[in-house]
Parts: structure tokens; C-alpha cells; sequence
């Protein structure tokens, strides 16, 4: 599925990168200059290779490759480091199965997905569409939208904790005094998932909406005058040309999005500690509990191996839609 | 719009006029939009004006006080948090545009065994949610003694592999004619890397500093695992921890969440190009 991530090409251009000759990609492997002597001086390019690769090789073989591995070798095991590890079979595996808690974290996770990613999607490609006419002013609009992707998460949650705060907070107020709603922010289970995700959009709403905004300003002016032209309105010029031509980057952000959804972790943190009762455990929660506040880290790996199958399936499910569209060059 | 584009002219007068519900309804939604993104930033800053226990949000410029600030800047731990989220951020971008610009020269111009198979390893992980790697990275780091240091804090941050990925797509364009003339001419690796390479991907290096740095400054359930005591935290784990002096003071933890967003806003305002420049887009595009 990561294959799909590469060959960027066209997104380096657009960003005034040093493009060589045209349109070209130039990998060294595919270019013309392969003459058999050059190649084979090219073939003892190995040792400068290692000079230039060594740290970022040991950065990421220690703290993201051999982290894998090991969470996929705890997976098997029991016990805990301190006390010596030893084989477990698929206990771990047997007890994730029976465990209702868990199946309850999976199961909110995926509630929070179900909200936040139509809706961060709806209104970040709207805001990108509306982000990329040319009206006047745009830019300093863009500048307000763009704030909230600046804050951390923890801030992020703080905000919007003291907006909706039962003595003092200006949209409890609001919704109760003006509406005479009473909206049960974070004591309700549904609820509180729904406003998680309305923050969660709120902070992110800048970034995707910039990269949307960027690829509708992409798209090419002809195209869109040919369509006027034969009398397609704004709907069909958006529905049947402009979506379809940013298919790839919307792929992209369903993906970046379905992957922080996954990982929801801070705003729980900080908003609803889990709360009200089991409502907003997510896994990542669960998992951090099990970890780090006196759990079993290799259950704790375990229920991570599992969320990781769980996001592959349905990243793959969100890729694959569209795959045939355009071709996978496999590593650019 | 259209009748610009059709005939290279300037709209006239009616045209303009014609367009211009379209245009007032654009302005309309625009400001929607910014009021819900900016307004609660906004409110934040006002009640880090007022010097009370609970959240207050009255507009009454007169009551408005920097105490909080005052108090924040007084306060040893506070500073140390700040001075914590500056020195590590700062670290953690260096050090990842540093060594991925040099990795993503070796991925993208040189010729070595097993290079597809390593750059199609690192492009993986990319999707790799960090809770897979989560706790053995926390097990190593504890491990090497690196909890509680400022190398715990910083290193692990700067393993993961965008930075290559993006700037391997820059390192590509450029025409290997240029480095093959240099060759020619007896130059080296190293001086191809400096003169011809490090000058020509200036921009996105700079667009992966910036959001390296913006992410490391608000990054916040690593530095929570590897910042145990409380003089190593950072702004967000601070604030999110915040146990004893300032629980009492809502209006203390609004000036620190807004010290939090100043420097970030600062940094937008200069290198807004950058946020808004489609790099990334460019770059998460397939």
C-alpha cells in the first residue's frame, strides 16, 4: 500500500524544485548516459553510498526497524522484561480475542473514524475549494483557517475544554442560554465521541485544506474553461473533473487521516481521560494504559500489532477504490 | 472569472458586476470559516488577560493584566519547559534535515546493492502507526539510558523516514548532467553533495525544517514518556501535567498555552510560503 506513495514528481515541479530537463524523472537507473564504462563506475558507488547513508541507516534501524520486529517478537511472549521474558504461544493473541475492553476500544476507535473522516473530508475539500478561488483577501483567510494546525493537540483540547465549561464557558453558555440546549459535551457517549472528532477536525482543518487547495490550483485552467464552455455548471466542473484529477492526494489524506484517527491519544489525554466511563477509550489510550501505567507490555505489544492490521485493512480498503486509475510505477 | 480567462481581457464593468453575488458569497463563507478556526484561539488570549481563578472572557480592555505572563516568566519550571520545547524542536530538525538530506542523495544518485530494497523498506514504515513501534522504542531508549535526557527526547524523534522520502523527490530532479560534468571534472561525492545538491534543494529542506520543528514543538506522548521529571518536560507535556503550582489558576495555563502558540504564529507569519506552498501536498501526492 506504501508503494502507492511515491513518484512525486509533479508535486515537486508545482513547488518550483529544480526539475531538470521537462517532465523527466531522472532516476539514475533508467538514464541515458549508461554507457558500460560508466556504469561500472557507477557500480562502486557503494562505499559513498554507506558514508552518506550511515545515520539516517542506524537512526531508523534502531528506533523504527528493530522496534518492528521486536513488537512483533513480544507479541509471543509473556511476562515483562524485569521479571525475564519467556514463550507464550498465542495467548496474547487468545486473550485480545476474549477481551471485551479491548473489543471496545476497537470499537470506539472505529466510531470516531466513522464521524471524522466524511467530516474532515466534506469540509476540508470544501475549505480547500473555497481557499483556491481567486477572490481577494483569500490569503489573510487562509492565514485564520490555517491557526488551528499550529497549536499542539494538548493546547488544542485545553481550548476547547474551557469553551465548554459548565460555569463559565462561552459555547455552554451559548448552547444553553441561547439555544436553551443542554448538550452533554463529554458526558455522553456519543456525544463526547462526536466533539472529539469536531476538535480533532478543528485542528487539522488548516493543513488538508491547504493541501486540497493546492492541488485544485493544479488543475488545469483549459480544462475547466473546455468544461464551462460546453455548459457544465460549478457542481459537475467539481464532481466530474476537479475531484477525479486530485484523486491521488485525496487518497492521500484519507489515509493520513483514517492513521491519526487510529492513533487518537493526546485529546483523550487531556479532554476525557477515557471517560465517561469506557466511552472514549481508543486504542491508542488502552494501549498507552497497558504500556506504561502497570499493564503487560507484551499484551500492550500485542493489541498494537493488532490496531496495525486493523488500519492496514482499512487504509487498503480507502486505496485500493481508485486503484486502475492511474498506473503504480512500484518505486519510482 | 471566465470571461478573463476566454478573452485574455479584463472583465468589464457588467461582467464584474455579474460575478459579483458569487464573489460576496465566497467572502461569506470565508469569514464563517475563519471565525470558527481563529475565535477560539482568540478567546484563549483573552482570558490569558485577566488575573482570576476561573476562565474569564469579558472584552473590558481595562481589567486586562499581563500578571500571568509576568508570573509564567518568573516561574523557574515554566521557563525551563520553554527552554526545553525551543532546544529540543530546534535539535530534532537539524538533525533530521541533516541526515536526510544526506540519505536521500545516496537514494536518489547513487548506485548501490540493495538500494530499491531499502528505500521500499523505509517508504513502508511510513504508514507504520507509532503505536507498532511505541513500546520497544520506549524499552531501547530506557535501555540506553536515554529517559529523562535530552537524547531521549531528541534522537528517537528523528528516525522516522518523510524527510528522505521528500526530499529524495527534489534530489531526483536534478539533471544528472550536472553531476556528471562535475565528475568529469575530478569532484567527489562530497563536494557534488555540497555545491551542487545542498544548493538546489534549499526550498524543501526548509519546508522539512519547518514542519519538523512545528511538529517537535507541539509533539506531545513521546517527550510524555521520556520527560519523568518535571524540569524535563516540555510546553505541551507541562501543561498537560501541570500537577501543583498552576492547577489552582485557569488563567495561568491560558498564558502558557498562548506562550505555547506564539512562537508558531511567529513562525507562519515569516515563512508562510512555505506552510501554504503545496510542498507537502506535492509530496504526500502519488
Amino acid at each position: 500500500m506504501s508503494v502507492r506513495l511515491v513518484g512525486v514528481r509533479r508535486g515537486a515541479e508545482a513547488a518550483g524544485a529544480p526539475a531538470g530537463p521537462g517532465r523527466a524523472d531522472p532516476p539514475v537507473r533508467s538514464a541515458p548516459a549508461g554507457t558500460r564504462a560508466a556504469r561500472r563506475r557507477r557500480a562502486g558507488d557503494l562505499a559513498p553510498a554507506g558514508v552518506f547513508l550511515a545515520a539516517k541507516a542506524v537512526l531508523f534501524g534502531a528506533f523504527m526497524l528493530f522496534p518492528f520486529g521486536y513488537t512483533i517478537y513480544l507479541t509471543f511472549q509473556r511476562g515483562s522484561l524485569l521479571s525475564g521474558l519467556e514463550f507464550a504461544g498465542l495467548d496474547n493473541y487468545r486473550s485480545i480475542a476474549g477481551d471485551l475492553l479491548f473489543r471496545q476500544t476497537l470499537w470506539n476507535t472505529l466510531l470516531f473514524m466513522a464521524v471524522l473522516i466524511p467530516l474532515t473530508l466534506v469540509v476540508t475539500i470544501g475549505v480547500g475549494l473555497l481557499l483556491s478561488s481567486k477572490v481577494r483577501g483569500m490569503s489573510v483567510y487562509r492565514s485564520l483557517i490555517y491557526l488551528p494546525s499550529l497549536l499542539s493537540i494538548v493546547v488544542a483540547g485545553l481550548i476547547w475544554k474551557m469553551l465548554i465549561d459548565s460555569e463559565t464557558g462561552p459555547l455552554e453558555r451559548f448552547t444553553s442560554g441561547v439555544l436553551h440546549l443542554d448538550v452533554p459535551w463529554l458526558t455522553d457517549a456519543n456525544t463526547a465521541i462526536v466533539f472529539l472528532s469536531v476538535v480533532t477536525l478543528w485542528t487539522s482543518i488548516g493543513f488538508y485544506s491547504v493541501i486540497f487547495m493546492s492541488a485544485f490550483n493544479n488543475v488545469s485552467e483549459d480544462l475547466l474553461d473546455a468544461a464551462r464552455i460546453d455548459g457544465a455548471n460549478g457542481w459537475q466542473t467539481l464532481t466530474r473533473i476537479k475531484l477525479p484529477l486530485i484523486k491521488p492526494v485525496l487518497q492521500v489524506v484519507l489515509v493520513l487521516v483514517t492513521i491519526n484517527a487510529v492513533q487518537l491519544f493526546d485529546l483523550i489525554y487531556v479532554m476525557t481521560q477515557g471517560g465517561p466511563g469506557t466511552a472514549t477509550y481508543t486504542a491508542m489510550w488502552y494501549i498507552y494504559q497497558n504500556a506504561f501505567n502497570g499493564g503487560s507490555v507484551p499484551y500492550a505489544a500485542t493489541m498494537s500489532m493488532v490496531l496495525l492490521v486493523v488500519t492496514a485493512v482499512i487504509a487498503a480498503i480507502f486505496v485500493r477504490r481508485s486503484r486502475g486509475e492511474e498506473s503504480t510505477d512500484g518505486h519510482a | 472569472m471566465a470571461t478573463r480567462e476566454l478573452t485574455g481581457r479584463r472583465p468589464s464593468h457588467a461582467g464584474r458586476l455579474r460575478k459579483l453575488p458569487r464573489v460576496l458569497s465566497v467572502h461569506a463563507v470565508a469569514i464563517v470559516f475563519s471565525v470558527l478556526c481563529a475565535a477560539p484561539v482568540l478567546l484563549v488570549v483573552i482570558a490569558s488577560l485577566h488575573d482570576s481563578v476561573y476562565a474569564d472572557f469579558s472584552v473590558r480592555v481595562s481589567e486586562w493584566t499581563l500578571t500571568n505572563y509576568e508570573r509564567l516568566f518568573a516561574n523557574e519550571v515554566f521557563v525551563r519547559w520553554m527552554l526545553n520545547s525551543l532546544w529540543v524542536a530546534a535539535a530534532v530538525t537539524a538533525l533530521t534535515v541533516a541526515v536526510d538530506i544526506l540519505a536521500a542523495y545516496a537514494f536518489g544518485k547513487l548506485r548501490f546493492a540493495g538500494r530499491d530494497v531499502a528505500f521500499r523498506t523505509m517508504l513502508a514504515t511510513m504508514m507504520l502507526p507509532f503505536s507498532a513501534t511505541l513500546v520497544p522504542v520506549y524499552l531501547l531508549a530506557s535501555e540506553l539510558g536515554m529517559v529523562d535526557h535530552y537524547s531521549g527526547l531528541i534522537i528517537p524523534a528523528a528516525a522516522g523516514p518523510f524527510g528522505v522520502y521528500l526530499l529524495r523527490q527534489f534530489v531526483l530532479g536534478i539533471p544528472n548532467s550536472l553531476m556528471e560534468a562535475a565528475r568529469v571534472d575530478g569532484a567527489n561525492h562530497w563536494w557534488i553533495f555540497r555545491r551542487v545538491v545542498l544548493p538546489l534543494c534549499k526550498q524543501p529542506m526548509a519546508v522539512l525544517a519547518i514542519f519538523t520543528f512545528v511538529a517537535n514543538w507541539n509533539s506531545f506522548l513521546w517527550p510524555l514518556l521520556m520527560a519523568q521529571s518535571e524540569h524535563m518536560m516540555t510546553l505541551p507535556v507541562g501543561i498537560a501535567t501541570t500537577n501543583t503550582q498552576f492547577t489552582q489558576n485557569i488563567s495561568l495555563i491560558t498564558a502558557g498555552a498562548v506562550i505555547s502558540i506564539l512562537p508558531m504564529a511567529v513562525l507562519f507569519a515569516v515563512f508562510q510560503r512555505y506552510f501554504t506552498s503545496g510542498v507537502l501536498a506535492g509530496a504526500v501526492k502519488s
